[in-house]
């Protein structure tokens, strides 16, 4: 097998590049970034190149220019989404992007125009090749389900610390949300809802052509204190008279015996069929202590991030033993791209199909601000 | 009374307790997945399942927005003022399985869930 270089893009407060591109056919290389990043993040990359005992570039212009670079994950802030990837398309690299595309209509369509101006293989991570969903997506395809007529999908992480929201009063939503990143909260229904979204579009394989939406609880203080939300949901009109519904988001550590709700609803013209990421497993009740709620980490409350659980010495959720070792499907999803760039395929979750998530999300938040239907594609204001 | 009407009216009572309760905090979000045989009126279940929200919320809705058919799966989003949502799908059982609810309901604190 060839042996691809990766250069990994940055990901905040030493959190890694996945580490199964390192088990793969790739050899990470550098960490890198823009050269005028605050130092609060350049120091978190150089924590995340020692982590794996490689240098910190601090210049992405010199790092795209490194010897045996084929590979850029690019993981920075979603504000600068647009502009990095497309630099790294121009410059030739494959692309391996974290999730959401972009904030904005304006950079996914940038990032859709750099890989086809530039032939790259360009995949944003997703869930699409997990096992749960690839077992909706061979149900949906044989007749067992018989034409699909809706879709339900679910993915929400027990994580945080549950009831700290001072006020249950609803939050206002921005049509136009300008700012996505924040040290201690992210947008939810943008982060975590991308994934949803994804597989509703992957899954059938219809464009959404109505969104309707609310974001408006609270249960996080720091959520609250950002202005974000918690979780949202969603309710779509696809081509073809299917519907959709969704919710996405975050809901506590001791909200869910396990990481959270995962899975998927298809009705078709045959009944009703589930698949859940966390079934079929087995539930163990030991004299071990049960799961506690992990100390504050002051950087991230929420849990987002593998390294700063493990300082906070986040207990391992032991009752549910899942068949599926691996339920969001990381490691088939990497496996997916090296298979995409080797054998010159477009990925599943191509930019293009990434895209489309940006708008509907977007879609979702301009729904949520005003109580209405929003129609796609979006009129730009 | 039919055995499924029992076993809804003991959820329905259950879910009352589970919420006033206050173990799971204020109720924030329901989720409800319910399957129905075929000679089963979806719209007569959507409505009872929604009256059972709005008692559990103690308010009227704000927004409602409904989508799909009578004949196969009936799907909807309910908002309140209080910033409560709830999704509901009504759908058919496959041939020959039972029906069934699968109910999610998340408080500020907490969750419960319900699986028949």
């Amino acid at each position: 097998m060839a042996l691809y270089s990766c250069l990994a893009g940055v990901r905040i407060r030493r959190d890694t590049p996945p580490p199964s591109m390192l088990i793969l056919s790739c050899e990470l290389i550098a960490i890198t970034d823009e050269h005028d990043v605050s130092a609060s993040r350049a120091e978190a990359n150089q924590l995340l190149a020692d982590d794996y005992n490689i240098p910190y570039v601090a210049d992405l212009d010199q790092a795209l220019k490194l010897p045996g670079v084929d590979i850029v994950s690019a993981c920075p802030d979603v504000e600068r989404r647009g502009r990095v990837a497309v630099q790294c398309a121009d410059s030739g690299k494959c692309l391996y992007l974290d999730k959401p595309l972009a904030g904005t209509n304006e950079d996914a369509r940038a990032i859709v125009e750099a890989v086809d101006r530039n032939g790259v293989t360009a995949q944003m991570f997703s869930q699409v090749h997990s096992s749960f969903a690839q077992a909706a997506r061979a149900a949906i395809g044989s007749a067992r389900i018989g034409e699909l007529k809706a879709i339900h999908v679910e993915c929400i992480f027990a994580k945080g610390p549950p009831g700290t929201a001072k006020s249950l009063a609803p939050r206002i939503e921005r049509a136009r949300p300008d700012r996505f990143t924040f040290v201690e909260a992210k947008r939810e229904m943008f982060d975590i809802g991308v994934y949803t979204v994804a597989l509703v579009r992957w899954l059938t394989g219809r464009k959404i052509s109505t969104v309707d939406a609310v974001t408006s609880n609270f249960f996080f203080q720091e959520h609250d204190q950002a202005g974000v939300e918690d979780f949202g949901i969603m309710i779509f009109d696809l081509e073809g008279g299917v519907s959709a519904t969704i919710a996405a988001g975050r809901f506590g550590w001791t909200s869910h015996p396990a990481g959270g709700p995962l899975w998927i609803v298809l009705v078709g013209a045959n009944g009703t069929f589930t698949f859940d990421a966390r079934n079929p497993k087995f539930e163990r009740h030991t004299d071990e202590a049960p799961f506690a709620m992990p100390k504050r980490h002051s950087l991230d409350p929420m849990g987002m991030w593998a390294s700063t659980q493990r300082e906070s010495n986040v207990m391992r959720k032991n009752r549910w033993q899942s068949f599926d070792q691996d339920p969001p499907g990381q490691l088939a999803d990497v496996s997916a791209f090296i298979d995409c760039i080797e054998n010159d395929v477009e990925p599943e979750m191509n930019v293009r199909l990434a895209a489309s998530l940006t708008e509907v999300i977007l879609a979702g938040y301009e729904s949520a601000a005003n109580d209405y239907s929003v129609k796609l594609p979006l009129v730009e204001h | 009374m039919d055995q499924q009407a029992v076993i809804d009216n003991e959820l329905a009572l259950e879910m009352s307790n589970i919420v006033e309760s206050g173990r799971l905090g204020s109720t924030r979000f329901i989720r409800c997945i319910v399957e129905v045989r075929s000679e089963v009126n979806l719209e007569t279940v959507a409505d009872g399942r929604h009256m059972e929200f709005r008692r559990l919320i103690g308010a009227s809705p704000s927004w409602q927005v409904g989508s799909g058919d009578a004949e196969f799966a009936l799907t909807g989003m309910t908002n309140w003022p209080g910033g409560q949502s709830a999704i509901l799908v009504v759908s058919r059982t496959q041939e020959d399985m039972k029906p069934s609810t699968d109910l999610m309901i998340v408080g500020s604190k907490g969750a419960a869930y319900y699986s028949e």
